[in-house]
């Protein structure tokens, strides 16, 4: 193995990897700082990249090994111990190189604002392992084509078998879930990953197996390992990796307005709970009342009169007023934003001009489209129309939208 | 030209030697090669024959490689085989490529150094041992190759072509080391190179189109190539295309 890890190749797409892998978390600002699993999953997203240059290393070591060593080492035996050397040299660096990454993203997360400590082992494993795998599969290429094209071949086969399974049209195991969103509230499923993890083990035995064992004996390897890859289409057809379960109960605010929360947004409830009462004095000017208990969002919570906290898809944005204002005109119990169809336009519209007219109201700017409301109907027509909006969409009524809405 | 005099006993004094052979036939598509009988000898045996007649076949039999599709193979306990393909041409040293070789053929720790030391030195390279195998001459790369086999105390050395494209001189140094090592234990040479094989082997067996033959004795055919006044490669040939000779 001191041989093999001497060499510069293991090392060069070693580096290649941790570029790719710290590429794909810088992205988009980092947004899934604060959300670890998140973070985990973004590596996921980074295996695109990744795997598909690890398995061009491994073929290149492949390629290198069926015109050199193993020209010297016939038996099985031997060429086992020889792939064993091989595989260690590599494993070693691939697996530092995600526990560093599924490290970082889960220390990286404890410092940011808010922090979610949702982060699980489940995705490093089956990370490592698929890389692992991948390493095997390539490798595998590189003997069998015995050519450096076998690195081309293999790189270009593991970018399309993870895009294929990510597109669903293929199902592998191979590729991980890859969040492009937070995983608020998403609980790891272990029996999917640990069936993910023992199809890789399985598939990888088996094309190990084959590397080292003589041609006649190859047969029911062959079969085994097709037997084995149409398993995988049969048991990983859905992505199943998450539940949503929330794990952590919900402390909540004082009243008048109470946003109820897990602990660790704890600064944003109190912060939502003050916005949410200025809004609802606002609405309450219009003699129109508004629910003064929320939540905060999260997955399975969208029928309840929610808030959103956090920006699910840029998890540090910080809270806004105009989200907030948002989540308490129109309240999300209302079953019409969760029907099986989707409101009129003028439900839309009643909702952004009672927004924009809270807004108005909260920052003493005018903001559209109350601002052209006002300027068409004048001040006392339009305090009437949004009246009318408001009530409409607390009462969850459409009946109650003013007719003139339809033509906006 | 066989004669009863080349013949060698079916039955002799190294009956326990492997890899043994009997009544085997081998089938590679639409290749068949059968060898009635194989008895490993100690000392040098040249395996002869014209391009695909099935050299290679047979030392991949012999090596276990390959299965026979009927008869009785016996394996030696440790075979290593040099095939006719071999190369390496690493950034590692000769001697860090025997140390790593001497591992994976399984000899312990304790006894690798000693081992790997002997075989640089049986093959001549103790000088050589610290030059990367890529900028070692094709001699002296084939010569490593050659001394590698060494390594894990095999019983037998099967060796595929050894010399194949190299030098006059480079080929008589690895014919040279190759009739060294038999002194220790049965070497098994497939080549084309007709005095060389006629000069340094103890026995040769001549393969036929398929067809495995008897073993013929070195010290009688040195003798007969004597008496023939023809060259190595005529009296060769004699051997190994009997038929199309006499046409």
């Amino acid at each position: 193995m001191r041989a093999q890890l001497r060499g510069r190749l293991v090392w060069l797409v070693t580096g290649l990897m941790l570029a790719a892998m710290a590429t794909t978390l810088s992205l988009r600002d980092a947004d899934w700082m604060g959300d670890a699993l998140w973070g985990q999953e973004t590596i996921g997203v980074a295996q695109v990249l990744v795997l598909p240059l690890l398995a061009g290393g491994a073929a290149v070591v492949g390629w290198r090994d069926v015109g050199g060593i193993l020209t010297l080492i016939p038996a099985g035996r031997q060429r086992w111990r020889h792939f064993w050397a091989t595989f260690g040299a590599w494993a070693i660096p691939v697996v530092a190189l995600y526990a560093v990454g599924n490290l970082f993203v889960i220390v990286a997360s404890w410092w940011s604002e808010p922090s979610i400590p949702n982060a699980t082992p489940w995705p490093a494993i089956t990370q490592t392992a698929g890389a692992l795998l991948v390493f095997v599969v390539g490798y595998a290429l590189g003997v069998v084509l015995r050519s450096w094209l076998g690195s081309v071949v293999a790189a270009l086969l593991t970018a399309a078998v993870l895009i294929l399974d990510r597109m669903g049209a293929i199902s592998t195991g191979l590729a991980e879930y890859a969040a492009s969103g937070t995983m608020l509230g998403a609980v790891a499923n272990p029996a999917y990953f640990g069936m993910r993890l023992v199809w890789m083990v399985f598939v990888g035995a088996l094309i190990v197996a084959l590397l080292v064992t003589v041609p006649r004996r190859r047969t029911g390897l062959l079969v085994a390992l097709g037997a084995a890859l149409v398993a995988g289409q049969l048991t990983f057809p859905t992505d199943d990796s998450y539940g949503i379960r929330p794990k952590r109960a919900d402390t909540c605010t004082a009243t008048p307005v109470v946003v109820c929360a897990p602990p660790e947004f704890r600064d944003r409830a109190v912060r939502a709970a003050e916005m949410a009462g200025q809004t609802g004095a606002v609405l309450r000017a219009l003699g129109v009342s508004s629910p003064s208990r929320f939540v905060m969002w999260q997955p399975g919570r969208d029928h309840l009169d929610n808030l959103r906290l956090v920006d699910p898809g840029t998890f540090r944005a910080p809270l806004t007023l105009q989200t907030v204002v948002a989540g308490v005109v129109a309240p999300l119990s209302c079953g019409l934003w969760s029907g099986p169809e989707p409101p009129p336009y003028s439900w839309f519209y009643s909702k952004a001009l009672v927004e924009s007219f809270v807004m108005s109201q909260l920052t003493a700017r005018i903001t559209e489209p109350y601002g052209r409301l006002l300027t068409a109907k004048g001040a006392e027509q339009s305090r009437a129309l949004v009246t009318q909006a408001a009530t409409a969409l607390q009462e969850c009524d459409l009946a109650k939208v003013p007719p003139s809405f339809s033509n906006q | 030209m066989v004669t009863a005099d080349h013949r060698l006993a079916a039955e002799g004094d190294e009956g326990d030697l492997r890899p043994r052979l009997r009544d085997v036939t081998v089938r590679r598509g639409s290749f068949v090669l059968a060898c009635p009988g194989w008895r490993t000898r100690p000392g040098l045996t040249a395996v002869v024959g014209l391009n695909g007649a099935g050299k290679s076949t047979l030392l991949q039999l012999l090596s276990g490689q390959l299965g026979p599709t009927r008869g009785e193979v016996e394996l030696a306990d440790r075979t290593n085989v040099l095939p006719q393909v071999a190369r390496l041409s690493s950034a590692s040293s000769v001697v860090d490529l025997y140390r790593y070789l001497a591992a994976l053929r399984g000899v312990r720790r304790r006894d690798r150094e000693p081992e790997v030391q002997s075989a640089l030195e049986l093959a001549g390279l103790v000088e050589h041992a610290v030059i990367p195998m890529r900028q070692l001459s094709g001699g002296w790369q084939q010569r490593a190759l050659v001394g590698q086999c060494l390594l894990g105390s095999p019983t037998v050395l099967l060796l595929d072509e050894p010399t194949a494209s190299l030098d006059v001189g480079a080929a008589r140094s690895i014919w040279e080391l190759m009739r060294e090592l038999a002194g220790r234990l049965p070497v098994v040479v497939a080549t084309h190179e007709a005095s060389a094989s006629v000069e340094f082997c103890d026995q040769m067996v001549t393969v036929q189109a398929g067809v495995v033959g008897a073993a013929l004795e070195g010290d009688q055919l040195r003798a007969d190539l004597g008496r023939a006044s023809q060259s190595a490669e005529s009296f060769l040939l004699g051997l190994i295309e009997p038929e199309e000779r006499s046409a």
